[in-house]
């Protein structure tokens, strides 16, 4: 004997020994091996009369009366003589009929049992085939180690195996298999209509033993290493029967389900609960409860495919009554429009307003569903990214809508009221728009997070569609509506706008008379909204020129900035400190912006607000250093009763031409002196002194200083007699030098003091006042409506009393002027309203009317004209840059990496780029290869 | 249930040893679900001292089943005039 662990090399004794030591007792003395074989064809016959008795009483589970010792030695002696294949016929005999009688029975029950029943009924019967041929095998367990083995049979228990499916089960053509999974599947249809089925545990076993029963042409060789491999490899019933009908009557199911569900017209959000519900069903309480691994894919695929795949663009793209994806975002936008309403939401119920809102949960189960079929789900992204640029499309005319209606229960109301009007026009439809969108995408995200897990390609689907739409809506917007549509302009320049408005309403803030918007929004919150904004715009440069624009406008015409404030005539007394205060946080403002904006275009592209921010400090520094100028030289001016005067001094070129083009014009140490504008003399001392403080110290050698009155304010303190009260007048420089006109010329006879301006009482004709300012015509209807006829400022009398000004007009004092606050801020009337190709004016005392007229149309055209510049000039760059570094570069090539370089900012045209080459090439920075016209080279 | 079972020999010499001790013959080890299991008395026809030397490898080889893999194992006995009688028991009770 071995050492354990090595059995392998097992010996094992010569046959001889064996029989002698066994049979010598028993059988015959004769050792012969003759005699023996005769003696063991008698002795056969008696011992399989007890091995068979003995296997009948396993079968009749009477195991405990048999002595296993006895029976194996029966088995072991007939294996040593040779009886083996004998043997292993009689014991399959034996077992077929055995089975052959049990399945008799079985069918006796089959028509008295119920289906439940029979499964149960069933598997008891095979558990104790299982057991009863266990005990057999236990029995014949010599045989299997020799007989079976040396011929490659079937194990004896694997024998009982196969003859219980051949006899049993597929006996009959089938009769019993195909009763069986007709129960099964009947039992599976039951639960899924959604009744519980008490036999589940049943069904498992069931389809267990189907998967015993090996399929692959049994008692051949091949069998036993296949049994030794557990089947793996080989098919069984379960597979060759089963899954067929089962996958084929699921497949049915599936069809007329989802049939079922679109024929009763049910709407989409039911179908996706109920589908979404039936799939988790399916997966978690049925398919994964008693399917195979290998076939739990195959249905759950099938599933998918019918009740998902083929239906759920069918879904997505239902109309809204029938709650299709449309309907599951409509809320988005309804959101949008109602959260407006309710002012200030925190974040917290922002989220819960959006789930009222939105049909989050279906559009979490549709994006689960969407995922089963597709991991990329490109379907989700496409219908999303389809409806995204609908909604987002319809935005502009929902947003005129709302502005209307305000404006019509406004105007209803209380016209007085001092909330922001939303009038039809361009700046308030801009700031809804914007906002609008805003809210709009931050709803998205939010949905994005709860319901579409934050999905990186959908998120990024959701993006480019806002993208797209953001810069598709203006332009096919206006070819849809002919009208006069507010958005004329372009997003970019919308979202200067927007930016505008609110960089004046925090400079303008003051806490006694902050707006509802200012409550509204921080200006993080602008300044976030208006980046985030700025990502989803295509063309960024742009973008960058209406905000320069912008930029220089605030700059020059706030009162905050006023570029020439002049504090006037009768008391020069000064209000500066407030002023100081306001102004440092505007400029802190704008700088905050500008490094926001630099960080997110780079700080190559903002060069040009930049230089004018430069000139901006440069003033400031200039007015500080002006200022301790007269201080430290107080005795040499006193006598001059100098006008105090806050600068801004402004690079003709960095500034935007529309402003800056004919500051030449109002020089009056112009040599044309036609030209010429005539100061107030009450100013002239001031500039004049200035101008010599200017060219000293040789800074400014190179420089010339011009006066530009159509810009700035100045400060004006009036007394009026009766009652006696003064007023702080802040009015544009025209108007103030118009109503310097009014102030008192003569001195009194007696006293050698000035008379008062209400006693002097001057009456001024239109034409005079024309003559006398040299206003250009335009700017100076605009000025004396804003001080004649606008009803909060009505500093003058105008005779006649109409809204137009007209020749022949005559002005005087307006000595009953009254004004509940002591400050009075002159709010110029916009252009359009004092032109005179627009008789009837409608609203005048408004300060928002479109800007449409000439100017308008002048600025538009310049900044136009200046985007193409900017344009030229850095494709001008980008090629240099890119040649420059190639030196011969192909055509297409270069294209492709112009386009690269600049998608950022913009997308330049083929011919755009086309003629930029032509350019450079003329200019001599390229020329064409000789032989390959499509070749730069680069001439360096 | 008892732990052990009793080996009974042809000339009814009796060993009383552990049932997990006897599965390592698959013999043995089958008896259990017969009436040997019940009795748990299982009759050999073999004689005493075979048995003996049986049941003493069966030990043997219950003591030293895991150190199978190092080897650390001492070399089991077998009298020279039992080995061709062992050997066919073993085969008989497929050890």
């Amino acid at each position: 004997m071995l050492p354990p662990g090595s059995r392998r090399s097992k010996i094992r004794p010569p046959r001889n020994s064996l029989l002698s030591s066994f049979v010598g007792g028993s059988a015959s003395s004769s050792s012969g091996s003759s005699s023996t074989a005769n003696a063991g064809a008698e002795d056969y016959e008696k011992s399989w009369a007890i091995l068979s008795s003995a296997i009948i009483q396993i079968q009749n589970k009477n195991v405990s009366n048999l002595s296993y010792e006895q029976l194996y030695r029966k088995a072991y002696i007939l294996v040593l003589r040779k009886q083996g294949s004998r043997l292993y016929e009689n014991v399959t005999q034996l077992i077929v009929k055995h089975l052959l009688e049990r399945r008799e029975a079985l069918l006796a029950k089959l028509s008295k049992e119920s289906g439940g029943e029979f499964l149960k009924t069933l598997l008891s019967e095979w558990t104790e085939h299982l057991q009863s041929m266990k005990f057999i095998s236990d029995v014949l367990m010599y045989l299997n180690r020799v007989y079976v083995k040396e011929r490659k049979k079937l194990l004896i228990y694997d024998l009982g195996i196969q003859l219980y499916k051949e006899n049993l089960i597929k006996y009959n053509n089938n009769e019993v298999g195909e009763k069986l999974i007709d129960i099964i599947i009947e039992e599976v249809t039951k639960s899924r209509l959604g009744e519980v089925i008490t036999t589940k545990m049943y069904i498992v076993k069931v389809i267990n033993m189907m998967e015993l029963l090996e399929e692959t042409s049994p008692s051949s060789s091949s069998m036993i290493s296949e049994v030794d491999l557990g089947g793996s490899e080989g098919e069984n019933y379960y597979q060759r029967f089963f899954e067929p009908r089962f996958l084929a009557s699921s497949e049915t199911f599936f069809y007329q389900l989802s049939h079922q569900f679109m024929s009763e017209n049910i709407s989409g959000s039911a179908y996706l609960h109920e589908i979404s519900q039936f799939i988790k069903d399916e997966e978690e309480n049925r398919a994964r409860y008693y399917l195979p691994m290998s076939t739990f894919p195959k249905l759950i695929d099938l599933m998918n495919n019918i009740l998902i795949k083929d239906k759920i663009d069918e879904v997505i793209l239902l109309p809204m009554d029938r709650q299709g994806l449309s309907f599951w975002m409509e809320g988005v936008v309804r959101g949008v429009f109602e959260s407006q309403n309710n002012p200030a939401p925190t974040s917290t119920n922002s989220t819960r307003a959006i789930e009222s809102f939105a049909n989050v949960k279906e559009l979490a189960i549709l994006y689960e569903l969407v995922g089963r079929i597709d991991s990329e789900r490109e379907l989700l992204k496409v219908r999303l990214k389809e409806l995204v640029i609908s909604q987002g499309q319809s935005l502009p005319t929902l947003v005129r809508e709302k502005l209307e209606n305000n404006s019509d229960e406004l105007g209803v109301g209380n016209n007085s009221k001092k909330t922001p009007a939303f009038s039809y026009s361009s700046t308030s439809f801009a700031i809804e728009w914007i906002n609008t969108i805003s809210e709009y995408q931050e709803q998205l995200s939010t949905i994005s997070r709860i319901a579409f897990n934050n999905d990186p390609g959908v998120v990024q689907a959701i993006t480019v569609a806002i993208r797209d739409f953001i810069n598709n809506s203006t332009s096919t917007n206006n070819k849809k509506s002919g009208k006069n549509s507010p958005l004329t302009a372009s997003a970019s320049e919308l979202l200067s706008i927007f930016m505008d408005n609110y960089i004046k309403q925090f400079t303008k803030q003051s806490p006694s008379k902050s707006s509802s918007i200012n409550e509204e929004f921080s200006i993080d919150q602008v300044i976030n909204r208006s980046i985030t904004f700025l990502r989803f715009i295509k063309d960024k440069d742009t973008f960058e020129a209406h905000y320069a624009n912008h930029f220089a406008k605030r700059f020059l015409n706030t009162k905050a900035q006023s570029s020439l404030t002049t504090t006037t005539t009768s008391a020069a007394a000064l209000k500066s400190n407030n002023k100081s205060d306001r102004h440092s946080t505007s400029i802190d403002l704008e700088e905050l912006i500008l490094s926001k904006l630099m960080e997110e275009m780079g700080s190559s592209s903002l060069e040009k607000v930049m230089k004018m921010n430069r000139d901006i400090k440069s003033s400031r520094d200039l007015t500080n250093d002006w200022k301790r100028h007269i201080k430290s030289n107080d005795v040499q001016y006193s006598s001059s009763n100098l006008v105090e005067l806050e600068l801004k001094i402004c690079n003709v070129t960095d500034w935007p031409k529309s402003m800056t083009k004919d500051y030449k014009k109002y020089s009056d140490d112009n040599t044309g002196g036609t030209s010429g504008f005539p100061w107030p003399k009450q100013l002239r001392g001031t500039l004049s002194e200035f101008e010599d403080y200017w060219l000293t110290g040789k800074k400014n050698d190179n420089k010339s200083l011009h006066w530009s009155p159509k810009f700035g304010s100045m400060d004006l303190r009036i007394t009026y007699p009766s009652p006696m009260k003064t007023y702080e007048i802040n009015l544009s420089t025209y108007a103030g030098i118009i109503m310097l006109l009014f102030a008192p010329q003569s001195t009194d006879n007696i006293t050698g003091e000035l008379v008062s301006a209400f006693s002097e009482m001057r009456e001024l004709k239109y034409e005079e006042i024309r003559e006398l300012t040299k206003i250009p015509e335009q700017d100076l209807k605009r000025q004396l409506q804003s001080i004649a006829v606008a009803p909060r400022s009505r500093l003058l009398v105008k005779v006649p009393m109409t809204k137009e000004v007209n020749e022949g007009d005559i002005f005087k004092l307006n000595e009953k002027f009254k004004s509940p606050t002591i400050k009075v801020k002159v709010l110029t009337v916009s252009a359009t309203s004092s032109s005179s190709k627009r008789p009837t004016v409608a609203n005048v005392g408004g300060e928002g009317l479109p800007l449409r007229k000439t100017e308008a149309q002048e600025e538009a055209e310049e900044v136009a004209a200046n985007i193409v510049e900017g344009r030229n000039v850095e494709i001008n760059a980008a090629i240099v840059r890119i040649m420059k570094s190639r030196q011969t570069l192909n055509h297409n090539d270069l294209i492709s990496e112009l386009i690269r370089q600049l998608q950022n900012r913009f997308l330049p045209s083929t011919i755009q780029i086309k003629q930029r080459i032509e350019d450079l090439i003329e200019k001599e920075y390229l020329k064409r290869d000789s032989v390959e016209k499509s070749k730069y080279h680069y001439v360096a | 249930m008892s732990n052990y079972v009793t080996l009974v020999s042809a000339d009814n010499h009796k060993f009383i040893i552990l049932k997990e001790v006897a599965s390592i013959s698959s013999m043995l080890r089958s008896t259990q679900g017969f009436e040997e299991g019940k009795t748990g008395k299982i009759n050999l026809d073999m004689d005493g001292d075979i048995l003996e030397c049986i049941v003493d490898y069966l030990y043997y080889h219950f003591k030293y089943k895991d150190e199978a893999v190092t080897g650390n194992i001492p070399e089991f006995n077998i009298p020279t005039h039992l080995a061709l009688e062992l050997l066919v028991k073993a085969d008989y009770l497929d050890i």
